[in-house]
């Protein structure tokens, strides 16, 4: 049974939340949206926009402290204990942290992951779509108000509430669209192989336009390359043998040169076509043979902030036509 | 839930200097069972983490070793602790050796510099069962004789296996023979029937030496490499060591002369 908010209502849905749970949702930042906790008078906006960076950040920041360590021990920093309420979820942002949830339990599980998504639900808003992955409640602008689905039992718990009216519309199935790109992942597997076994020009075309900035890795859901450092606090007196400090894990990007070398100065992937091309494997070779999907959501992000301008849907289109 | 980036603080019960900047660290085992061929990560707060393999056999139930050389801040580090300091280490990791397949068989080990150390994991559980194996022989390659690694231990290593050294640069001493590793792989020092080739050492040996091996007879099933990438998490999250569709930390670091063309691993 689907339910329905009035408009009006829509701000005491807010408090509501507020009661059991940190909000974090998209942000006005210049003309431009991230993702922030919504406490004093930071104000939330909805839309159909996307954020800069997608929601992969809330719950795998850019710098994460793993833990903290002193003469040799670990102490774990400790963080407030309301779980979160991610509100404003775009589908094709939903679709990624499922795809995520899957890949840090997969071979070993990341506990790190698996304690932050454990202690947040997530809230849809938009349109439904493209959406495949699971999520607790999902809001759909409707006629003065918005339809609001439950995709689970906390989402059930919180669409029961006296502020959500029935709607009398019931779920129907197969709305999704998938994205034609994808269509055929076997097929587009073995067009990327192909066209690099074959040196197509189109990798030296791409060697020569990339910067190599590693933008599309960061602003992508679906990019999670990670370095790990430790970083050491000045010394607490004159008599301290052993640093304090804490072992952080920090995004990266395979794109940057020195992310294949190895201690010895041998580099794995010393060039940028090898580094560019590594991209497009892992997503559109390695992801669906590995894990059964395409690392891609289409949310168009590396399209957007790409400072040479390049669109993976236009290479790909390149590499399928020339394949067939 | 356990968290996989969490280092256990591990004794360390006796060190040996074993070249002007290599050691070998004996650990208190308390990595639990271990194939030949894993690795581990070694943690120092403040200087962080490195994969290196175990260098001891899985048979020994109270100890494991790691070989160390001294090239960065964090070996360098790992070099100034003492008998009773506390090493990080978390693992072990990796696919390892199946010895399972080695039984019965010839088996010459190639070791360029510090690859000696994976494979002495092997030599180590050979010399206790020697009758499971068939005829072994180890070739070292070393920089100068002053860079042959396990030096003492080779005269115990003799007694089960026929030993061949190289060094790129001789002193006024060595009696040995000098220049590559590649020039001790002929017809007399390769017996192909019934033989697996296992090499560790720097990439640019292992074409040169398993096309020869290939060429003596050795199907490239039977020759196996110890690969080596940066690697940070060590279970097949940072894709750091991804090369296609292989992790070199979960998918090796052991693979075979077949899985390396069909992969494009080198």
């Amino acid at each position: 049974m689907i339910k329905f908010l009035p408009k009006a209502k829509f701000d005491d849905f807010i408090s509501l939340l507020k009661k059991n749970y940190t909000i974090v949702a998209p942000v006005v930042k210049n003309n431009d949206y991230a993702w922030q906790e919504i406490s004093g008078n930071i104000k939330p906006e909805f839309s159909e926009n996307s954020t800069i960076l997608p929601p992969k950040k809330i719950f795998f920041p850019q710098i994460h402290t793993l833990f903290n360590f002193c003469q040799n021990k670990i102490t774990h920093s400790v963080r407030s204990q309301k779980p979160f309420a991610i509100f404003g979820l775009p589908a094709a942002d939903i679709n990624a942290l499922n795809i995520l949830d899957h890949i840090f339990s997969h071979h070993t599980k990341d506990s790190y992951w698996e304690k932050q998504r454990e202690n947040s639900i997530l809230i849809g808003y938009g349109s439904k779509k493209n959406l495949t992955g699971k999520f607790d409640l999902f809001f759909e602008k409707y006629r003065g108000g918005f339809l609001v689905i439950a995709g689970s039992n906390t989402g059930k718990i919180i669409t029961d509430k006296k502020i959500f009216i029935d709607s009398g519309l019931k779920l129907k199935s197969g709305n999704f669209i998938a994205d034609p790109l994808f269509a055929d992942q076997n097929k587009l597997a073995r067009a990327i192989e192909t066209s690099y076994e074959e040196n197509a020009d189109i990798w030296d075309k791409l060697a020569k336009t990339c910067f190599g900035c590693g933008i599309c890795a960061y602003v992508c859901p679906l990019c999670y390359c990670f370095d790990i450092q430790d970083s050491v606090n000045m010394p607490c007196c004159n008599n301290c043998k052993s640093c304090s400090g804490s072992r952080k894990r920090k995004w990266d990007a395979c794109f940057l040169p020195h992310f294949a070398r190895i201690a010895g100065g041998h580099n794995f992937r010393e060039n940028l076509k090898e580094r560019i091309y590594n991209w497009y494997h892992h997503k559109f070779v390695r992801f669906p043979r590995e894990l059964g999907t395409i690392g891609c959501v289409s949310c168009s992000r590396c399209i957007k902030y790409c400072p040479a301008k390049i669109n993976y849907r236009e290479v790909l289109e390149e590499i399928l036509t020339n394949y067939s | 839930m356990l968290n996989p980036y969490l280092p256990v603080q591990t004794k360390i019960m006796k060190i040996t200097d074993l070249t002007a900047d290599t050691k070998l660290f004996r650990l208190d085992q308390n990595i639990g069972s271990f194939k030949s061929g894993q690795f581990i990560f070694a943690s120092i707060f403040g200087y962080g983490e490195a994969a290196i393999s175990i260098a001891s056999s899985p048979l020994e139930k109270n100890y494991f070793e790691i070989g160390v050389k001294n090239v960065g801040k964090l070996t360098n580090q790992i070099h100034k602790l003492k008998v009773g300091d506390s090493l990080g280490i978390r693992g072990p990791y990796g696919n390892g050796y199946n010895l399972n397949h080695f039984k019965n068989k010839n088996i010459i080990m190639i070791s360029g510099g510090c690859g000696i150390f994976p494979l002495r994991s092997i030599i180590n559980y050979i010399e206790k069962k020697p009758t499971e194996f068939g005829d072994i022989e180890i070739i070292i390659g070393a920089r100068t004789p002053k860079d042959i690694i396990f030096k003492d231990e080779l005269k115990d290593w003799k007694d089960f296996a026929e030993i061949l050294i190289t060094v790129d640069k001789p002193d006024s001493v060595w009696q040995g023979n000098t220049g590559l590793i590649t020039n001790l792989i002929n017809r007399q020092t390769i017996n192909s029937v019934n033989t697996l080739a296992l090499l560790c050492g720097p990439p640019v040996m292992y074409k040169n030496v398993s096309e020869k091996l290939e060429k003596y007879g050795i199907h490239p099933n039977n020759i196996y490499f110890s690969l080596e990438r940066h690697m940070k998490c060590g279970i097949g999250h940072c894709q750091r060591c991804t090369c296609g569709k292989i992790y070199i930390c979960k998918d090796g670091p052991v693979f075979s002369l077949t899985q390396v063309e069909k992969y494009n691993l080198f």
